[in-house]
């Protein structure tokens, strides 16, 4: 295949598969473990007595899209993540949108929660005679614009940046490190819970008596999901994961469940502790007070909580950049944004430019977030349409692309599947719940837009924002704006497989392609020497 | 704060950990890379979606029914058995012959039976030709079948040892895969 028919082919291999089993499962927990650390206060103070239920419906929708994301990253492994799923299953016009709206919630995650992460830090700042109000400045219009603070998630931004440039092995050792003690830590509080302070009937009181009206249940139900956003980091790290194929099913649905039962456990554990109306007075960090209140634990709840929410929501910021510089890193691959993000770092085989351009807009977006108090909600309303709107597309992807590529072996399917027999003799597996997921995503993208304000506006204003980029772009560059490049898709999945070493799979999907072009009666091209 | 044990917290408790500590126990269980070569031929084996078995009263044809299904078990491969009537070059190919028929019915139900112990889908067909060898090609082509498994010599007690001509040309011609089985004549003395 010539560059010029399959222009980053070449370079695409160049990415280093340095990313472990471990290293996977931590990408995605780096992400979505913060989540709940933020959500759970949130969740209980508007479920109240109901809580545990919110959590797990939510989370029953959670486990749908994560199977969706297990397919499609197993059986696609390669960067780009819900873009490029939407690219291969909707075309480039679908796939830029669905890449745009995951590139704002990465964008979104290093500057939320970079942000969030030296505020925990800052904890520790009296122990060292550093009161952070002392640098706390006012001009004009904006009030107490903290200095320290700022600066510190600056550098914060820019080390990770260095890191992510200097290898994904470094990066993805950071967070496995890190992400085992969170991990450690979060268990240890719902053990420890369970065991020393648990009372089973405060619990069923609060059920039986403080259950919320069908109103506040659902604005919670509609919270609750931002417990679980996170888990595509994953497949972000595909193309830099060894054997992904074979190693993101088990990665995925163990961080599904991991944070399934982790949501749930919180949720349930805390609600046998304190009553529902403490954990909304205390929602800014709910873990914290929650330690604070079981036996042994308790002593060490302020110092455990800090450095628990100050290194989780690092490795969040860490999986932000990762995230956003592999999304736009396989966006300029496919020539939907400038062929500059494209660039691989000669040395560390890192997507530098993508890694430092967009960097840039999460430093940007933080110093906003700081002259403004109100624009952390909006970067949380934009969080939750950027990644509900994604899913979408990226449900509709798992469909189509069941009907459009029957031939690329799925080494996981969506469980669930009605077997259809096409004329040309081809059969496809209907998968009922990636419909089932598809509405589910739906009912709580509406919830977004009609509870968000912000997020109604400003989410559709960035979309909006870029495809006009896209537009000039695709016009200057003499490509289709609505249509698709032509690409030379079996080639490209057999160079994806290839270089991923997942032999067994390209083997069967070569078979499978000299099967259909039997059944067509056309000489295939993969037979020879197959 | 003292604290409050409670039977069923600690049970909670003891179900958290187990689970989690079997999702990470299964997490880490990656079966190991295969290497490319191997998967190539481990895939062109499992590609075999329909068999061809051409089942004759001379040869124990029973036993290569046996093969192709097990060759086939894992991927549910379709087991086509054939029945070639040769017709002497003194009739017409579609004269009818009842009583060849009715012997390949016969010579076909136990390997049809075989076929169904294995749960597999099956079809069998009796085919007049010239010559057995060029039946079975022609058949191999209509069907597109990705092998044909066939039994040779010695396979019944008192016949004859070696490739029969009909193995040859098969073996020759095919453009698909050709799988002979020639049992041992102790082997095949026993099942006489």
């Amino acid at each position: 295949m010539s560059d010029n028919h399959n222009p980053a082919a070449a370079e695409r291999v160049e990415l280093r598969r340095d990313v472990t089993i471990w290293g996977s499962y931590t990408w995605g927990y780096a992400d979505v473990g913060a989540d709940i650390y933020v959500a759970l206060g949130l969740v209980i103070g508007a479920a109240q007595g109901g809580a545990p239920l919110a959590f797990a419906l939510a989370g029953l929708v959670y486990i749908m899209i994560g199977l969706a994301f297990t397919e499609l990253a197993s059986s696609y492994p390669v960067a780009g993540g819900g873009q490029y799923y939407s690219l291969r299953g909707l075309g480039d016009f679908a796939g830029f949108v669905a890449g745009v709206a995951l590139l704002l919630d990465y964008t979104i995650d290093i500057a939320l929660f970079a942000t969030a992460s030296t505020g925990y830090f800052n904890f520790f700042l009296p122990y060292f005679g550093i009161r952070l109000q002392d640098f706390a400045v006012s001009f004009g219009p904006i009030q107490n614009f903290n200095l320290l603070w700022v600066s510190e998630t600056v550098i914060m931004i820019v080390f990770l940046l260095w890191l992510n440039v200097r290898g994904i092995r470094e990066s993805s050792l950071v967070n496995e490190i890190i992400g085992l003690v969170d991990l450690i830590l979060e268990m240890s509080v719902v053990v420890f819970g369970f065991i020393l302070a648990w009372k089973p009937e405060l619990l069923v009181q609060q059920w039986r008596q403080e259950f919320p009206t069908l109103s506040q249940f659902m604005y919670g139900f509609s919270l609750s999901i931002i417990s679980f956003v996170g888990l595509e980091s994953i497949s972000q790290a595909a193309q830099e994961t060894r054997r992904p194929a074979t190693v993101i099913p088990r990665t995925s649905v163990a961080l599904i469940f991991t944070v399934f039962i982790l949501a749930v456990g919180f949720s349930t554990v805390g609600l046998g502790i304190l009553p529902w109306q403490e954990f909304r007075a205390h929602e800014s960090d709910p873990i914290a007070y929650l330690a604070s209140h079981i036996p042994y634990l308790g002593v060490l709840a302020g110092p455990f909580a800090a450095f628990l929410g100050a290194t989780i929501l690092f490795i969040s910021a860490n999986t932000g950049i990762m995230g956003d510089s592999r999304l736009i890193f396989s966006m300029s691959h496919f020539r939907l944004v400038s062929p500059w993000f494209h660039h691989v770092h000669s040395r560390y085989h890192t997507p530098s430019n993508a890694i430092i351009g967009f960097g840039w807009v999460g430093i940007a977006l933080t110093i906003i977030a700081f002259l403004t108090p109100r624009v952390l909600d909006t970067l949380a309303n934009l969080y939750a349409f950027g990644a509900t709107f994604g899913y979408i597309l990226v449900f509709t992807s798992l469909i189509r692309l069941r009907f459009s590529d029957p031939y690329t072996p799925r080494p996981y399917k969506v469980p669930l599947n009605i077997k259809w027999r096409r004329k040309d003799g081809s059969t496809v597996e209907i998968p009922v719940l990636g419909f089932l997921g598809l509405l589910g995503v739906g009912s709580i993208f509406a919830t977004v837009v009609i509870t968000h304000e912000i997020g109604r506006i400003a989410g559709p204003a960035w979309v909006l924002l870029c495809v006009i980029y896209y537009v000039i772009f695709r016009r200057r560059n003499g490509l289709p704006v609505l249509g698709s490049v032509p690409r030379d898709w079996e080639q490209e999945q057999m160079d994806v497989l290839t270089s991923a070493e997942e032999f067994e799979l390209l083997e069967q999907y070569k078979q499978a392609l000299i099967r259909r072009d039997r059944q067509r009666g056309i000489a295939s091209r993969w037979s020879e020497g197959g | 704060m003292t604290p409050t044990l409670h039977p069923l917290g600690i049970l909670l408790a003891v179900v958290f950990v187990t689970s989690m500590s079997l999702l990470f126990w299964w997490m880490f269980r990656v079966p190991p890379a295969v290497p490319h070569e191997v998967a190539a031929i481990r895939r062109s084996v499992a590609a075999m979606q329909r068999i061809l078995v051409p089942i004759s009263r001379r040869v124990a044809s029973e036993r290569a029914v046996e093969l192709a299904c097990r060759l086939g078990a894992a991927q549910k491969a379709e087991i086509v058995l054939a029945y070639i009537i040769e017709v002497p070059f003194t009739l017409s190919l579609d004269t009818p012959l009842p009583a060849e028929e009715s012997r390949g019915q016969e010579t076909l139900r136990p390997a049809r039976f075989i076929v169904e112990q294995h749960g597999l889908p099956v079809s069998a067909k009796i085919i007049p030709h010239r010559y057995a060898w060029s039946g079975i090609l022609r058949l191999a082509k209509e069907e597109q079948v990705d092998a044909i498994v066939m039994s040779v010599g010695a396979g019944r007690p008192g016949e004859a040892e070696g490739l029969g001509r009909t193995a040859q040309e098969v073996l020759r011609r095919a453009e698909c895969e050709v799988i002979v089985d020639k049992t041992p004549r102790w082997m095949s003395g026993g099942s006489g």
